[in-house]
């Protein structure tokens, strides 16, 4: 018995049960936790914890069991058990410490990976799949990658679409916002517009913060696609654009604060992305131009655009920890940040 | 709850697999029940027992030597026994016993023992170091104590702690420890416990803690949620206390994602607890920013938001929780996964069910996170993310409470709502700001909300110009009971106010309102505001104050010379307050205008000479004013008027001047902005610069122009209107009277009269086209017409013929449809057709086609088709066709019903001109029963007799009564000075022929309170005339003899007003008849009917001489005034012939003889 088991060791012990040993062969050892509802409780009349090795799971809430060498059977796992927990994979497990360690590049790789190995086992319900999936899906996400998050979500497989929760659906749908909205020449903005608010009408109560702020991003990013791309590196966006900047930035900020401060890659980004467009709305460089040495009594007399811009420039450096070059945009509007809040 | 979570306390628990086997002389079976005992929780017993055994191995028998290498495993369950026991100090020596005791290195012992696995399946060997480990944990739980079993923290205990953990460390890192120990990948959970250690010893050491929570994060060993969560907690309290290292929260919890972002089942059972803290961070960042630390601010900020990222979703913890409980079960059978997460149902339905909890009350956890993020966002200064913020939960989140201090819910969806409109409106999206403003509900907000909600309301009326709000939010404002009087918000509210009440012509109350303010020094005690802007709060009220007078001044048709005065005051104030005004002074000048205007209107001689005082004030300082150029028509029409009353021709070159300056400057204003001023000042010039000679131009100022330049100045007037004033407008309202004054001026000139004919021609189609288009009469258009034929007939002598043809070209250039204009031309026709008849009264041919005219206007263009403006016109030219004056009341009456229905039509249909049309109605009503009474009194006047109260039918006193109502209407209405006017005239004169005392004195005093505003206008000398027919009537006699003496000697060469007086003043004095012939020292006193002979006789005498035998005067004398003249002279020599005339004469005569 190998020590580094010791936590998996104590909770088989306490149940009276060892676990099987790690095949040797490179197959994921798929395995149950399981309490049998009342029929069989004669035979388990403790409502002990007992575990079971799963041989496969392709139809939703049902898998296979060995019963010996030659013989198989199906079970349903509604029907027949009252707990019914599928332990996480090592192999996923490592996979989801690298995620959880926000390494994202080599997890993203790992979940893809172990996702593939667990496709036979796809049927059970918050089961590894499920897990590994999810995982995927978001570490692209928190990436940026979001053609590679579709490219997930349109792997998964039709025959388990009724595994999926509300939140995954709106998980999905987000995606396919976030990805449509970014791709190579943009995308009308009233499209996503109507695409948050399908999502909201039908899936309202199952759409989380994270899951929110994709959807705003994406509705950013659209209004962003239709500024031409020439007036925001270069921090002029004619005054025809204004409306739709504005819109962008406004949505870029949902995406930014949605998640109160967690998972903070993408909503980094947004702010970024407001922040941008907020330093290239029109007449903000002007007022660059002629602002001089920062003063609270000039800060407070700029326009709300120009503020802003400056704000929250300072808010990505100093509290959102974004490392920016000393002679780069953001760094500069931070530098024009004044305290109005200080009492003399 | 799960129990703290240490590879100590999972090696206690496995042993509870092993079998019971307990003998009392066997040591592993004491060991074992030793173990049962700690696993019952009852560790007093089994340390009592440990002890026994420990005591035991200290003996010398052989069996003691046999079991001695049991020894260790029970120095090690001591240890494990006096934690639990939380006796550390004590566990640490028990400890460090098994780590350092020379006896148990020894390789024998370690041999024998190896083959009893009694601790967790091992021997005692991997202990030896493990013990290490357990000397620092023990000494390092003492140090942070546990605050749910108020066990306090003794940080002295980290002294040792600290060598011990950091020990071990080393060890670890350079591998000389045993596998199980290398298994257990302990090194991140030791780098954790160092980095807290040295936070909380008594000296924190933040640079040795900040090395070890960097070691730790490389080391990417998950550390067991509840060390996690509880290190964490211990770092924030003191985080709390020493500010400085408030960034470490943040620090700790970005460090060590692994263990700090565990999904939302996990995080369910912490992340609620860390709400409190991030409270406590934000309010150390507003804290921060006000002492203005912004480093301070930034670490907490960062702080707060990273703890605010640990607080769940709660509707998604309880999906989530739900799930797991599907899978689980409510019971407290822990299932621990391969990833380190231990799950119990049961634990999983408590927390389920208190966020259930906090949904069901609004009062989410997510929500509160959100906003204090957004309120983080908004103290920075940026103001969109705030926005961002509160836009997510007014929508997400409607039904969000807060507790009150009393515990009591208190819905704060309308606070949020307010607040997400302010920010929608200070990011420019004021349509979200208005939507969310009308869902509102003020009674949530409290005062201070209110109040605020009120002020965003005001400005936002105030820019949709719904007035009536502005003055109600304005007032609430105002009677907020937490508003400020020291706030620029309170003085904005009053502001407000008074423009609102301008707005709403609700002058009285916008005056009162600025006095009030003035009265209660507003300005100056808004303390808050900025100085600057205090004082052009002043300067603006004093401004308002100013207009507001003069609005006031001006309503109600007359002059309100109480107001005027102030007015004048209200400049006289600003001009004592502010001495030293620029030339960009925002109001003085308009101030200066308005005070001049107001002297205008009153029209008072003796206002002139302030008015001009005004006008050399406004010159000497603001010359670069829009204002100048009028300014310089005001002053050049007091000396137009000055040169023409005082016949003091010096004035009218200044004035020309000043015109001539006034359109240089207009026309120089940019855009065409001064067109309208420029081309009124050339009307001024073409009406009155005819005449004057002014200086050479160029020359020394004294020598005069040539006729010649004369006329070439007074005809550049006209080129300069035409080509920089004119061209290109669609209207110019001088262009038709420019136009005549052209025409009469040019009619010498062949080819520039031609020029001027083309000219009205296009400009009376222009102005007709765009009066028809505006739906507007203007009579002007009407005016022109008359003069393009008049003027033309005569230069070219035209006769019917031409004038009709130059009728038919008018028609065809009108706008079709326009029958106003063509009304206009249809009376032309049938003016120029009675001109032919009168010189061929037998023309057939010639009354058929002025009939057919007159049945084209009463057929072609009925009342119900006309617009009141054109009814008007045509009603009133039909009333001038009755013959008033020797007509009888059939043939007055059988005209006045065809002008009715045109005035009735229009006073029915209201609207423009209703009381014009009214106040023609009343005339139209009661002009045959006046005309006859009139006619009745000429006929007593030409016999000499009393004038004899009329006899009047029940149906003329109706008619008579009826006008009157009509006519107090048109009054009551004032809607035009003489409009007004008209209709007391009108009532005058119906009153005068309804007689008796109470309708006679009420003539009288009508007629006083008309004179006392007009005493020279035509009007005014009827109504002196009608005053004396009233004192005549009342018997008054004397009065009446004294206005018509008063009448003829003031217009004396106006004889259709000195003539017909002069007969009242004859026949008044010649009825009275009193006085006697006397005669003293020379001096004669004669009898009223020889004054009424002679006076007559003088001036019959005068005119005469004067009038009517001089040729040139003689042309200028109408039929009318002839006759009047005529009856004058009848009744001289009627007088003259008298005996008693003839006797006097004589007798002065005698009597006179005797002095010379």
């Amino acid at each position: 018995m190998k020590f580094n088991h010791i936590v998996t060791l104590g909770l088989a012990a306490f149940v009276g049960f060892s676990l099987p040993a790690d095949a040797q062969d490179k197959k994921i050892d798929v395995k149950a936790y399981y309490v049998k509802k009342a029929k069989e409780e004669g035979k388990n009349k403790s409502g002990k914890l007992s575990a079971v090795s799963i041989v496969s799971s392709t139809k939703p809430g049902t898998f296979v069991v060995k019963l010996n060498e030659d013989e198989t059977k199906e079970v349903k796992i509604k029907d027949d058990y009252s707990t019914f927990y599928v332990i996480t994979p090592k192999e996923l497990v490592e996979a989801l410490r690298l995620y959880a360690a926000e390494d994202f590049a080599p997890a993203g790789k790992a979940l893809h990976k172990v996702r593939k190995q667990l496709e036979n086992w796809r049927g059970l319900p918050e089961g590894p799949y499920m897990r590994a999936y999810r995982a995927e899906v978001e570490c692209a996400v928190r990436q940026l990658d979001f053609a590679g998050a579709l490219a997930v979500v349109n792997e998964f497989p039709k025959d388990i679409e009724k595994l999926l929760t509300p939140q995954d659906k709106v998980m999905q749908s987000a995606v396919k916002l976030l990805a449509g909205a970014t791709r190579e020449g943009g995308v009308d903005p009233t499209k996503i517009e109507d695409g948050i608010k399908t999502v909201m009408d039908k899936l309202g109560s199952a759409v989380t913060p994270a899951h929110y702020g994709w959807m705003y991003f994406a509705l950013g990013a659209a209004y962003q696609s239709t500024i031409p791309a020439d007036q925001i590196s270069s921090h002029n966006i004619a005054a025809e654009h204004k409306v739709n900047a504005s819109k962008a930035i406004d949505a870029f900020c949902v995406a930014g604060i949605s998640t109160h401060g967690a998972q903070m890659q993408l909503p980094i980004e947004a702010m970024k992305r407001a922040q941008l467009l907020l330093w290239s709305m029109p007449g903000v460089q002007a007022e660059v131009k002629a602002y001089g040495h920062p003063t609270p009594a000039k800060f407070k007399k700029q326009s709300q655009d120009f503020q802003d811009a400056v704000t929250l420039a300072y808010m990505l450096i100093n509290v959102y920890g974004v490392e920016a070059p000393a002679d780069s945009p953001l760094a500069k509007a931070a530098e024009l940040y004044v305290n109005t809040k200080a009492k003399k | 709850m799960i129990r703290y979570s240490t590879a100590l306390s999972v090696i206690a628990l496995a042993a509870v697999s092993a079998p019971y086997v307990c003998q009392a002389q066997d040591p592993a079976g004491k060991f074992k029940r030793i173990t049962a005992l700690q696993q019952n929780g009852k560790i007093d017993e089994a340390l009592k027992m440990c002890d026994e055994m420990l005591k035991y191995f200290q003996g010398k028998s052989r069996t003691v030597q046999q079991y001695g290498f049991y020894e260790p495993f029970f120095v090690w369950k001591k240890g494990e026994l006096l934690m639990a026991a939380k006796r550390y100090d004590e566990a640490y020596e028990a400890f460090r016993t098994l780590n350092t005791s020379e006896k148990f290195q020894a390789k024998a012992m370690r041999e024998r023992a190896k083959r009893k696995k009694l601790l967790n399946g091992e021997g005692y060997d991997p202990y030896l170091t493990a013990s290490g480990y357990y000397m620092g944990l023990c000494l390092y739980q003492k140090g942070v104590g546990d605050p749910k079993k108020k066990i306090a923290p003794d940080p002295s205990a980290f002294d040792k702690a600290i060598p011990a953990l950091e020990d071990y460390l080393k060890l670890y890192q350079s591998g000389k420890v045993s596998k199980m120990e290398k298994a257990l990948k302990v090194d991140g959970q030791i780098c954790f416990m160092l980095m807290q250690a040295y936070i909380l010893q008594p000296t924190p050491d933040f640079k040795k803690a900040g090395s070890y929570l960097e070691q730790g994060r490389k080391s990417k060993s998950a550390i067991p949620d509840e060390m996690a969560m509880a290190g964490l907690s211990t770092v924030i309290n003191v985080a709390m206390k020493n500010p400085e290292a408030i960034s470490w929260v943040r620090d700790i919890i970005v460090s060590n994602p692994q263990s700090y972002c565990l999904g939302p089942v996990r995080m369910a059972r912490h992340g609620s607890s860390f709400f409190g803290p991030a409270q406590s961070c934000e309010k150390m960042f507003k804290a921060a920013l006000q002492e203005g630390n912004l480093k301070k601010a930034n670490d907490s900020a960062r702080s707060a938001i990273a703890l605010m990222g640990m607080v769940p979703n709660m509707e998604e913890s309880v999906t989530a929780l739900g799930k797991m409980i599907e899978q689980i079960g409510k019971t407290k059978l822990v299932v621990t996964d391969l990833d380190g997460a231990r799950y119990n149902g049961a634990d999983c339905a408590v927390v389920k069910g208190n966020y259930e909890k906090m949904i069901a009350d609004n009062m989410p956890l997510d929500a509160f996170a959100l906003q204090l993020n957004s309120s983080i966002a908004l103290d920075y200064g940026c103001h969109r993310m705030a926005k961002a913020g509160y836009k997510i939960l007014v929508e997400r989140y409607p039904n969000l409470s807060s507790k009150d201090k009393e515990g009591k819910p208190q819905p704060l969806s309308d606070k949020l709502k307010q607040g997400y409109a302010q920010l929608s409106r200070t990011t420019g999206d004021e349509a979200t700001a208005l939507v969310v403003e009308a869902s509102l509900n003020p009674d949530n907000l409290g005062d201070e909300g209110a109040l605020s909600l009120e002020i965003n309301r005001m400005v936002q009326a105030q820019k949709d110009k719904r007035w009536e709000d502005v003055e109600k939010f304005a007032s609430n404002i105002i009677a907020s009971p937490v508003i400020k009087k020291t706030s620029p918000n309170y003085l904005q509210a009053h502001l407000s106010r008074i423009a609102a009440l301008k707005e709403l012509k609700r002058e009285e109350e916008a005056v009162a309102a600025i006095q009030k303010m003035l009265d209660d020094k507003v300005v100056d005690n808004a303390t808050e505001a900025s100085e600057e802007n205090r004082i052009s709060a002043d300067r603006m009220l004093r401004f308002h104050q100013c207009i507001g007078y003069y609005t006031l001044m001006r309503k109600g048709g007359a002059i309100n010379s109480e107001y005027l005065d102030k007015v004048q005051q209200t400049v006289v104030d600003y001009e004592n307050k502010y001495p030293n005004v620029k030339e960009d002074d925002e109001y003085l000048p308009s101030m200066y205008f308005y005070a001049l205007q107001s002297l205008m209107l009153r029209s008072d001689k003796a206002d002139f000479e302030p008015a001009l005082v005004l006008c050399d004030k406004f010159e000497a300082k603001f010359t670069k004013h829009d204002y100048y150029a009028s300014i310089l028509i005001v002053r050049a029409n007091i000396n137009i008027y000055l040169a023409n009353t005082q016949k003091n021709k010096a004035k009218m070159v200044p004035a020309v001047k000043d015109l001539e300056k006034a359109c240089k400057i207009a026309l120089d204003r940019p855009n065409g902005a001064g067109k309208s001023t420029a081309g009124e000042a050339l009307n001024k010039l073409a009406i009155n610069g005819r005449v004057v000679q002014m200086p050479k131009a160029g020359g020394d100022g004294k020598t005069p122009e040539t006729s010649e330049e004369q006329q070439a100045r007074y005809r550049g007037y006209f080129t300069t209107f035409w080509e920089k004033v004119d061209a290109g407008s669609e209207t110019n309202r001088f262009a038709l009277q420019m136009c005549r004054m052209e025409l009469s001026a040019v009619k010498g000139d062949a080819a520039a009269f031609d020029a001027a004919v083309a000219r009205t021609r296009s400009i009376i189609e222009r102005e007709s086209k765009y009066a028809y288009s505006q739906k507007k009469i203007n009579p002007e258009v009407a005016k022109t017409i008359a003069s393009y034929i008049s003027i033309q007939a005569e230069v070219k002598q035209w006769k019917l013929a031409e004038i009709e043809a130059c009728i038919k070209e008018l028609e065809g250039v009108l706008a079709k449809g326009d029958k106003t204009t063509g009304a206009s031309l249809a009376l032309e026709r049938l003016n120029a057709l009675n001109e032919a008849i009168a010189g061929s009264p037998d023309d057939a041919s010639l009354i058929a086609k002025r009939d057919a005219v007159l049945t084209d206007l009463s057929t072609n263009y009925k009342p119900d088709e006309l617009t009141n403006d054109v009814c008007f016109t045509i009603a009133e030219h039909l009333m001038k066709l009755a013959d008033v004056e020797s007509g009888d009341a059939a043939s007055i009456n059988a005209t006045v019903k065809e002008a009715k229905p045109y005035y009735t039509a229009a006073v029915k249909r209201g609207g423009e001109l209703v009381d014009d049309n009214r106040c023609g109605l009343a005339d139209a009503t009661c002009i045959a029963v006046v005309a006859a009474a009139e006619k009745v009194w000429r006929a007593n006047v030409e016999r000499g007799e009393a004038k004899a109260k009329a006899s009047l039918s029940d149906a003329d006193r109706k008619q008579l009564q009826d006008a009157i109502v009509m006519y107090d209407e048109v009054i009551k209405a004032n809607v035009d000075f003489e409009l007004t006017n008209r209709a007391r005239y009108g009532k005058a004169r119906a009153l005068l022929v309804l007689g008796e005392t109470k309708n006679l004195n009420e003539v009288v005093a009508l007629t006083k309170a008309y004179l006392e505003m007009d005493s020279d206008s035509d009007i005014a000398v009827r109504m002196f005339c009608i005053q004396a027919d009233a004192y005549e009537q009342l018997g008054k006699v004397d009065e009446a003899i004294k206005i018509h003496r008063n009448l003829m000697q003031d217009y004396l060469g106006s004889i259709y007003i000195s003539a017909p007086s002069c007969a009242e003043m004859m026949r008044l004095l010649w009825n009275r008849n009193a006085g006697q012939y006397s005669e003293v020292n020379g001096k004669v006193t004669h009898t009223d009917r020889w004054t009424a002979w002679s006076s007559g006789n003088n001036y019959v005498t005068m005119i005469q001489k004067d009038i009517m035998d001089n040729e040139e005067s003689k042309k200028l004398i109408s039929a009318a005034e002839h006759k009047a003249f005529a009856v004058v002279r009848q009744l001289v020599s009627k007088y003259g012939e008298a005996a008693e005339v003839i006797n006097e004469t004589r007798r002065e005569q005698d009597d006179m003889r005797k002095y010379q």
